[in-house]
């Protein structure tokens, strides 16, 4: 939203939204310390309050902060670098128990990298598995291999061990699925010499004179946005991967983006340029924690190093595709940020500003979010099913006048804030999905009590069958039950009594059980068939067959193969072996495969190929070619997103079974009427250049042969096939038409033709009863002449 | 002075017919407008004196803003604001007075006032004025329609006496078509037909079933150990107040058209059968159509519009027009709860595709009845609680048995009338015709003989409830 506006004039906008937020929430706050706490209902009802009443402060105080710093901060422009300033960039790849496939994609994506001089990228691939493969891999790719047995200090020490070997000023940290797109470096590297560089009256960059370089200015890294080239979790279990933008987007590119305003951008581990000079002065990776990342961006801020996260995603991997595997990336995150507040002094560091330590704080409070729906969920129910008063009013307009204004505009500021990358539903789904497997690692991790093993999230795609899964929604079925029986217990008290009975408790159940059901919709799970990520583009193409050569139009492409779109539905025999030719960057990419399916696709064929085994080189290119652009999941919410529609689409998408289909050749509807003088009137309803389906007053004898004769350049010879429905024919001299370039447009013209124009077609039809040319004589020729009907 | 009165039946309507057609008969159809405009004011002010100064600013200033749109879209400016405050005035007037109106049902005193001036409820036909203010401005606003330069017959379009009861509301344009129109004998006949049925339906149907109504009713609402109102009586009297509610407005609105025919003009249907609907969708697109057309036109469709709502603002936009078209009849919180049912419920049908699943008929109609029903029994009550507590005694969950005797008596007074009731909630008419055209000859001489009969006795049958004192009562608002 307000994308078109100008960024000073959606600060302004901003700013007014978060003052009248931020009145909102203190007044809302205030008024629930000191005129809402449940002080006459005993011991526990206080309990509940109180903590009922530290929820909602800890979320507003997230919300305030974040508000705060995205409501503030305009970005600074990427500057322009003389060439020669561009320094020697060294590219860490860490990898544990990854595939050897999934590291050559992201190896192969770090050799395409633009650079001025090229030779000053070096590619680092650190393996604290040591294994053979990867050696050789490294070898293959021209890159240089560290392997590390025994380690003990996980990912800081992997990287660690390579970096102390090495001297480039920059430092790349790559996790093993990270793809970069070809201008990571280009877009990134410049801001390093920020401090350096300003801008002349013509909006040009140029050096700052020595005397304005203040030597303390010194930039210690460079935060991009994880991206992910498939969909997350929440949008592939959901059906949303058209609907919502990826989960984490809203923190990478908006929330992280606007920590920089106070020096306080996190360090997330991948996608990020880091100063060796500061990664010397924190001595290297933090090892000490299961979140290496966040304390050593926290290490190198103390030290007054200014940091930044942009926003523009120049580096996708692969997001986790099971729910075990998300749970477990999600708590080691949550037990990483908790072991890194309660290890590093943030709060009483006299080496960072309050600005810093509040957005510290409010990451930190985060993680205590899934405690917060906890309590959200839980205590509507409480308080209709065990009366237990949670929040003490006079009166409902009491209550809604202080609530409301704070509940609508929260919410607003999250959507408007966000840039649309999340809303309320969204986030609320989220967090309801989470929170039963998130409190007890929190809790444990604030207590103490440590994860015993180290566990990296599983990346490799496998299909799966979904419903396995569901037994993770079992804590939300207890919910559910819960809800519901609450739900009705107000309605029947509302009769019972002759007041509608607490209407904002009512609210709440409604909401928590719309959350509820998309959680359990959520962990009813999705069957996966698709093994490697498709990009959804269009790049001009080139397919030949040992006949003929087609220009087409990619639709979408994937590691293994590609669909193209003709405009006319070209026939291409089955098995045909296809060479398709790529131009990508320097080469042509040359690449053989056979069809697998053809369909029609709105005015246009689309045809899907499966590739062969690549050449070496060929294959380098084209993955290039396939991960070097933007994922092609949506980048915001769409303003006509609705809930309606998300219930709709469950719902609807439930009821269809996926359906493959095998479909090889392009079956052309037709409906062309013919008719004859002696009865044998009929319609040919489609042609597939092999078959065609023909009906007909009176059926046809097998091995009968029809001619029909429908345009110019286009007489038909059908065999009626044995053993088959009566309807369907064999079209004889069908390889004729794979040379024949004419055929394919004909078809389309007549397809797209109207019921009254293809009525006008005067078609022909002949019966034989033999195929002519094949010496037989032409005996029992009935000729029949006649404008169809 | 309303329809049903001795007043109207027998000195208004015959002087109007009288003056309407002497001046048909030097065949200047202004004059017949004009006459036709001062007949409904005297109705109007015959009804209460005090409020038609009001309806005549409100006329001048709907008139005004017509034109003043009509300027402004010649100039290619913007209307926005001209139509918004057509819906501000006419809007804001009528929710003054319909707010009054719930504060004095609920005995409310607001700033010790102790609102004498609005205990006659509503200005007579301020509902449809409204409306028909509002359709007028906004339709000349979105270049619908054109504004009138004759204050008379916008005056005529919004006061027009036989459709001040529930409509039917039709757009400004549709009106004017029929300002210039010609004498048509049969329009007249089946007007006067009309007429008598509306009659017959008010009086016989609607008046009998509420003898029932209201003593269930004002029991359940005083309700004491003494006067309990059992799960039985509650029953009988919540079908007999469906079938009222339906009957007296089905009966205003074949009035309406009939008056409007026997004067010239055609109107358009109100109702089609609403009880055999098998889905609330349907049913909301046979009960009170005019009025909910009108809604939709004029309140969730530029509300839609406005900016392009999505499914779920859509849905919200629905709310609030059926808020409004609850409001239009009466102003309380079931009001609210009633628009809320009929949209979650017409919204689960959409969700489900209610309509493209194969449920057995039964199931549809008690589930349609069941909504109907619950809407009823909200709309009945200016307060909330004596919808509830009707709902208990429903449900028999009140400490109320099930079985009375009341229930008893009433249904052996009464039995005829809800069986005809009953028996006309279906499309009987319709199908009767369509057998006599089918039928032979003699089918078609007897119908033809039987039909003014069968009318004429139920018009005898109206004037003697009428002479002899009638109970007109309310079913829960007035217009």
């Amino acid at each position: 939203m307000n994308n078109s506006l100008h960024p000073s004039e959606k600060i302004r906008k901003h700013r007014i939204l978060f003052l009248f937020t931020f009145i909102a929430i203190v007044s809302y706050i205030v008024w629930r310390m000191f005129y809402t706490l449940p002080t006459r209902y005993g011991v526990v009802s206080l309990l509940c309050g109180i903590l009922m009443l530290l929820a909602e402060m800890s979320s507003s105080f997230e919300g305030v902060v974040n508000y705060a710093m995205m409501s503030h901060y305009i970005p600074p422009e990427l500057p322009e670098l003389p060439k020669d300033w561009y320094p020697e960039v060294d590219i860490f790849i860490a990898t544990h128990n990854e595939p050897v496939s999934l590291l050559y994609n992201t190896i192969n994506g770090c050799t395409f990298l633009d650079y001025p001089d090229k030779s000053k990228v070096h590619i680092h691939l650190c393996d604290d598995n040591a294994r053979p493969e990867m050696e050789a891999l490294a070898r293959e790719m021209g890159i240089r291999y560290w392997g590390l047995a025994n380690n003990r200090d996980a990912k800081g020490g992997n990287l660690n061990n390579a970096m102390r070997q090495t001297n480039a000023p920059i430092c790349v940290t790559l996790d093993a699925d990270m793809i970069p797109r070809h201008e990571f470096l280009m877009k990134s590297v410049p801001y390093f010499f920020l401090p350096k560089l300003k801008k002349d009256r013509t909006g040009r960059w140029i050096p700052k004179e020595p005397n304005e370089i203040d030597p303390e200015e010194k930039v210690g890294f460079v935060q991009t946005p994880q991206g992910f080239y498939n969909p997350d979790l929440f949008q592939y279990n959901l059906y949303s991967e058209g609907r919502y933008p990826g989960e984490q987007d809203m923190f990478f590119q908006e929330i992280n983006v606007a920590r920089s305003a106070y020096n306080a951008a996190i360090y997330a581990g991948s996608n990020t340029l880091i100063a060796r000079e500061a990664l010397e002065d924190v001595d290297y990776i933090a090892v000490d924690t299961i979140t290496e990342d966040i304390l050593t961006g926290i290490r190198i801020q103390k030290l007054g190093y200014r940091c930044y996260a942009t926003s523009e995603v120049l580096a996708q991997g692969q997001s986790p595709i099971t729910i075990k595997s998300l749970i477990k990336q999600r708590e080691r995150w949550g037990r990483g940020c908790v072991d890194t507040f309660r290890q590093e002094p943030i709060l009483f560091s006299k080496y960072l500003s309050f600005a810093q330590k509040a957005s510290y704080l409010a990451s930190y409070v985060f993680w205590w979010n899934y405690l917060r729906r906890f309590a959200y969920t839980l205590s509507p129910i409480i308080t209709i099913l065990f009366s237990i008063t949670v929040l003490q009013s006079e009166s409902t307009w009491v209550v809604l006048a202080f609530w409301l204004p704070y509940y609508l505009l929260f919410n607003r500021s999250l959507r408007v804030m966000s840039g649309n990358l999340s809303n309320q539903h969204w986030n609320g789904v989220a967090d309801t999905v989470l929170f039963p497997y998130l409190i007890g690692p929190i809790i444990a991790e604030q207590a103490g009590i440590k994860q015993k093993t180290f566990v990296i999230t599983e990346k490799q795609v496998t299909a799966n069958k979904a419903r396995s899964t569901f037994a993770f929604g079992l804590p939300h079925l207890v919910f559910l039950c819960a809800l519901v029986a609450s739900i009705v217990v107000v309605i029947v008290r509302s009769v019972m009594t002759g007041t509608i009975h607490s209407p904002l408790i009512l609210f709440w159940l409604v909401i928590s059980t719309k959350n509820i059901i998309f959680a359990l919709f959520f962990m009813w799970g999705r069957d996966n068939y698709r093994l490697a990520s498709r990009f959804f583009f269009s790049e001009p193409i080139t397919v030949s067959s040992s006949q003929r050569v087609f220009r087409a139009v990619t639709s979408d492409v994937s590691e293994t193969g590609l669909a193209f779109y003709f405009d006319d539905p070209q026939f291409i025999p089955e098995d045909t072996p296809l060479t398709v030719t790529i131009a990508y960057r320097d080469r042509e990419i040359i690449l053989t495969g056979k069809l697998v399916h053809i369909a029609p696709s709105g005015q246009r064929w689309k045809y899907s190929i499966h590739f062969d085994e690549m050449q070496p080189e060929d294959k380098r290119y084209y993955i290039a070619f396939v991960y070097d652009r933007a994922h092609s999941l949506p980048k915001a919410i769409d303003p006509s997103v609705s809930l309606l529609d998300d219930f709709n689409f469950r719902l609807g998408k439930r009821a269809t079974p996926v359906q493959e289909s095998m479909r090889k050749l392009p079956r052309v509807r037709l409906d062309i009427p013919f008719a004859g003088t002696q009865g044998d009137r009929g319609m040919l309803v489609d042609f597939n250049y092999r078959y065609a389906t023909v009906q007909m007053e009176a059926d046809l004898e097998p091995g009968q042969i029809l001619q029909l004769h429908i345009a110019p350049a286009l007489t038909l010879l059908l065999e009626r096939d044995s053993d088959s429905k009566p309807c369907l024919f064999r079209v004889l001299g069908s390889e004729q038409y794979a040379t024949d370039e004419a055929v394919a447009p004909l078809l389309t013209g007549l397809a797209q033709k109207s019921p009254r124009e293809k009525d006008a077609l005067k078609a022909t039809a002949l019966l034989l009863a033999r195929l002519p040319g094949r010496g037989m004589s032409v005996s029992a020729e009935k000729q029949h002449r006649g404008v169809a009907r | 002075m309303t329809f049903l009165s001795i007043s109207f039946l027998f000195y208004f309507l015959p002087l109007v017919l009288v003056g309407y057609f002497l001046l048909g008969a030097i065949r200047e159809q202004w004059l017949q407008n004009l006459f036709l405009l001062l007949a409904s004011l005297v109705f109007l002010f015959l009804q209460e004196p005090l409020y038609l100064p009001l309806l005549a600013v409100l006329s001048l200033c709907s008139y005004w803003l017509g034109r003043r749109c009509k300027t402004a879209l010649w100039e290619g400016k913007s209307t926005g604001r001209l139509r918004f405050a057509a819906y501000a005035i006419n809007g804001g007037v009528f929710l003054l007075f319909q707010l009054a109106a719930m504060l004095v049902a609920l005995d409310i005193p607001v700033l010790g006032l102790e609102y004498t001036l609005f205990r006659t409820f509503l200005p007579a036909g301020i509902a449809v004025f409204t409306l028909r203010a509002i359709s007028y401005v906004a339709d000349i606003a979105s270049g619908k329609s054109e504004a009138d330069h004759s204050l008379v017959n916008v005056a005529l379009y919004l006061c027009f006496f036989p459709q001040m009861v529930v409509g039917p509301v039709a757009p400004y344009a549709d009106f004017r078509r029929q300002l210039t129109r010609r004498w048509d004998m049969q329009l007249f006949s089946a007007g006067v037909c009309r007429f008598v049925v509306g009659l017959g339906k008010k009086i016989l149907i609607s008046g009998n079933l509420a003898v029932i109504t209201d003593q269930v009713f004002q029991r359940s609402a005083t309700s004491d150990s003494v006067t309990q109102v059992p799960a039985s009586l509650a029953w009988l009297g919540v079908l007999a107040f469906c079938l009222q509610i339906y009957y007296d407005l089905a009966a205003y609105t074949d009035i309406a058209i009939g008056l409007s025919n026997i004067f010239g003009f055609t109107a358009a249907e109100n109702f089609n059968y609403p009880y055999i609907a098998g889905s609330l969708t349907a049913f909301w697109d046979r009960w009170l159509i005019s009025i909910r057309r009108w809604h939709d036109t004029y309140i969730a469709r530029p509300l839609n519009n406005r900016r392009d709502a999505n499914a779920d603002q859509m849905i919200v936009n629905v709310f609030i027009a059926f808020l409004a078209m609850g409001v239009w009849q009466r102003a309380s919180v079931g009001i609210a709860i009633w628009a809320f049912l009929q949209v979650a419920c017409m919204t689960v049908e959409r969700v489900v595709t209610y309509d493209q699943r194969r449920i057995p008929g039964l199931v549809k109609h008690v589930y349609v009845a069941v909504i109907v029903l619950l809407g009823v029994v909200l709309l009945r009550y200016a307060n909330i609680y004596h919808s509830l507590l009707f709902l208990r005694n429903l449900l028999g969950i009140n400490r109320n048995g099930f079985f009375s005797p009341l229930a008893l008596s009433l249904l052996k007074e009464q039995w005829v009338f809800l069986a005809a009731a009953l028996l006309f909630i279906f499309p009987v008419a319709p199908k009767l015709r369509r057998a006599v055209e089918s039928g032979g000859r003699t089918v078609g001489v007897v119908a033809a003989w039987a039909y003014p009969v069968l009318l004429g006795g139920v018009a005898l049958l109206c004037l003697f409830y009428v002479a002899r004192g009638l109970y007109v009562p309310v079913p829960y608002f007035s217009f």
